[in-house]
């Protein structure tokens, strides 16, 4: 629990030092004086709140077999997985932290969880108690954290969001939308995903079948998919990479600043696929036989393509642009492939 | 005024691409919010009059002194002129308007109550006009408009920085230093294309390299404010909400 704990404490320094590097230069008193804040402000939370109280409930919800579920948290892991007949049950398990074992009770007590549901719609939130309240009782922090342990029925439609923690869903074949701020994001064995977001954390969605758009996109983590197979995939990150693999989609939209993009799968007559990144590379490797139309263009690294191309525009070899860019049609040309980095390098291969 | 959480459902109610879980969160929303209503029927007159109006159809010299251009920089053989580099910056135009409406709406949604906020193409001042450009006469105001779409790029990313700035300490410190971070290297790509441009002004993989990273950091700049304003209001799963639907 102390490593647990002195590696979350070590996890926001480098958060808050890194992005503070700029601002640093022109106010280095006020970024250390943060970290000193900050530092101290957990020292004394691992110090003083070393007596924890857990309590459990379980609801059972009535949505039938293709009901709807919103699930909203606030810290804390949520867990969603199919289960048997037509209700869906919430374990929920809240544990509270404080100096004394009366104090973490009284917090168990103060942060709630709202349930409501009807007529095959279910809605679970979280809530802590607002600012006048907390003003009211002197409390500024609440060191409780609620984990959500879910069975539903494999049809149900998923609305689950939450600021700080992990979800992960796994053999619901009902439309989902997941997301969090802070934590990762895991959808396995699952029919049409709507969303599947982070900020500051991976997402991950293997094994995925649906005839509409899947939008998955990450600010700081990877982005990555196995054996999915839907319309159109839209996936992006800004520092992280973009890994499509084993997709199969008639669109794919792929970015990524700093982070490479992959996408390995088979390619859709009248398919279109964008993938871009800026400095980061760009690998396409392509099965089955389908034949593409492409356009491919970096700024300072180098395009190559294993498959014959027949080229247009510049044809020369030795001209420095016609490595930084491929225009031409390989076998029906059947597809496109929109491609572009900035500094990095582009790849086509076969699978 | 619209909820900012809902902002974007609202959009892609009027484009048609909201999904059946989000559309009925938001249905539920509009019957009891006069203001989103107002601003979905608002959203939709603009979308349908959009789709009345004619294309524009500049002269044909304009394609030829632009296949010249191409031909010069060896990006163009023997194939006629393409309709693609006009359909590429009247979009880029196309975006930025439509990124400065989004922006307005966001300031309108933060500005402190009693006062009057300025719209952000104000703030890029001498400023070009944001709405559908002129006929387009030479490569020069291809470019002109390309810097223009560049200029508004460029005070959306100001105004909103302005407001992301004032507003930090309502997020929480994690996610606020990892959005920090992200925007760096955004900041960083936008950097590295604009230096690229400046030593090949025409290059196509560096202008593009540029707008794509401008077109994201506003896109993060406005993602934080929206958390930002959740948070302020002590709203945290909504705030969560807000960036999962961003």
């Amino acid at each position: 629990m102390i490593q647990r704990r002195f590696a979350v404490l070590a996890a926001v320094l480098v958060a808050i030092a890194a992005p503070c590097l700029a601002n640093a230069q022109v106010y280095p008193e006020r970024l250390t004086a943060k970290m000193k804040h900050v530092v101290a402000a957990y020292q004394r939370r691992d110090r003083d709140e070393r007596e924890e109280q857990t309590e459990r409930t379980t609801k059972t919800l009535r949505l039938g077999s293709n009901g709807e579920l919103s699930l909203g948290n606030i810290a804390g892991d949520i867990t969603v997985t199919r289960g048997g007949g037509n209700d869906a049950t919430v374990e929920i398990v809240k544990v509270a932290k404080a100096r004394s074992a009366d104090e973490a009770r009284e917090l168990l007590t103060l942060v709630t969880v709202d349930v409501s549901e009807r007529n095959g719609r279910a809605e679970v939130k979280t809530r802590y108690p607002s600012g006048d309240e907390n003003r009211r009782n002197n409390r500024r922090n609440f060191n409780v954290t609620i984990t959500f342990n879910v069975t539903a029925p494999s049809g149900t439609r998923l609305n689950v969001n939450s600021v700080s923690g992990n979800i992960k869903v796994s053999d619901i074949k009902g439309e989902i939308s997941v997301g969090t701020a802070s934590g990762n994001v895991s959808v396995t064995s699952a029919g049409a995903i709507a969303e599947a977001k982070s900020v500051s954390g991976n997402v991950e969605i293997v094994n995925a079948q649906g005839d509409d758009s899947l939008e998955a996109s990450s600010v700081s983590g990877d982005v990555t998919m196995q054996r999915v197979s839907v319309r159109r995939i839209q996936a992006g990150s800004v520092s992280g990479n973009v890994k499509l693999e084993e997709v199969q989609c008639d669109r794919a939209e792929a970015h990524s600043t700093s982070g490479n993009i992959t996408f390995t799968g088979p390619l859709a007559r009248r398919g279109r696929y964008e993938l871009k990144s800026f400095s980061g590379e760009v690998h396409l490797a392509i099965a089955g036989g389908s034949g593409f139309e492409v356009d491919a263009t970096t700024f300072s690294g180098d395009v190559r393509s294993d498959l014959p191309i027949t080229m247009r525009g510049n044809t020369d070899p030795n001209d420095r642009r016609r490595r930084r860019s491929l225009s031409g049609t390989y076998g029906d040309g059947s597809a496109i492939l929109e491609l572009s980095t900035f500094s990095g390098s582009i790849v086509i291969a076969k699978k | 005024m619209a909820c900012t959480r809902y902002l974007t459902q609202i959009q892609e109610m009027v484009d048609g691409t909201l999904g059946a879980i989000r559309r009925a969160e938001l249905e539920m929303h509009l019957d009891q919010c006069e203001d989103c209503h107002a601003l979905l029927d608002d959203l939709r007159r603009i979308h349908d009059a959009a789709g009345s109006l004619d294309d524009l159809q500049p002269p044909d010299r304009v394609w030829l002194q632009i296949a010249g251009r191409l031909r010069q920089d060896g990006r163009l053989a023997e194939t006629a002129a393409s309709s693609a580099p006009r359909r590429s910056h009247l979009a880029l135009l196309a975006l930025a308007a439509a990124l400065v409406l989004a922006v307005g709406a966001s300031l309108m949604l933060l500005w402190p109550r009693g006062e009057t906020p300025r719209a952000p193409a104000e703030a890029g001042a001498g400023a070009p006009n944001s709405g559908n450009p002129a006929a387009v006469n030479s490569v020069e105001d291809v470019e002109n408009e390309l810097r223009q779409a560049e200029q508004h790029y460029e005070s959306a990313i100001t105004r909103l920085q302005q407001i992301a700035n004032s507003s930090q300490s309502s997020m929480d410190p994690q996610v606020a230093a990892t959005l920090q971070r992200n925007a760096q290297v955004i900041d960083q790509a936008i950097a590295e294309s604009r230096a690229a441009l400046r030593s090949e002004p025409t290059s196509a993989p560096a202008r593009g390299a540029l707008f794509e990273a401008l077109r994201q950091k506003v896109t993060m700049l406005q993602d934080t404010i929206a958390l930002m304003n959740e948070m302020r209001k002590g709203n945290s799963a909504g705030a969560a909400q807000v960036l999962n639907k961003s």
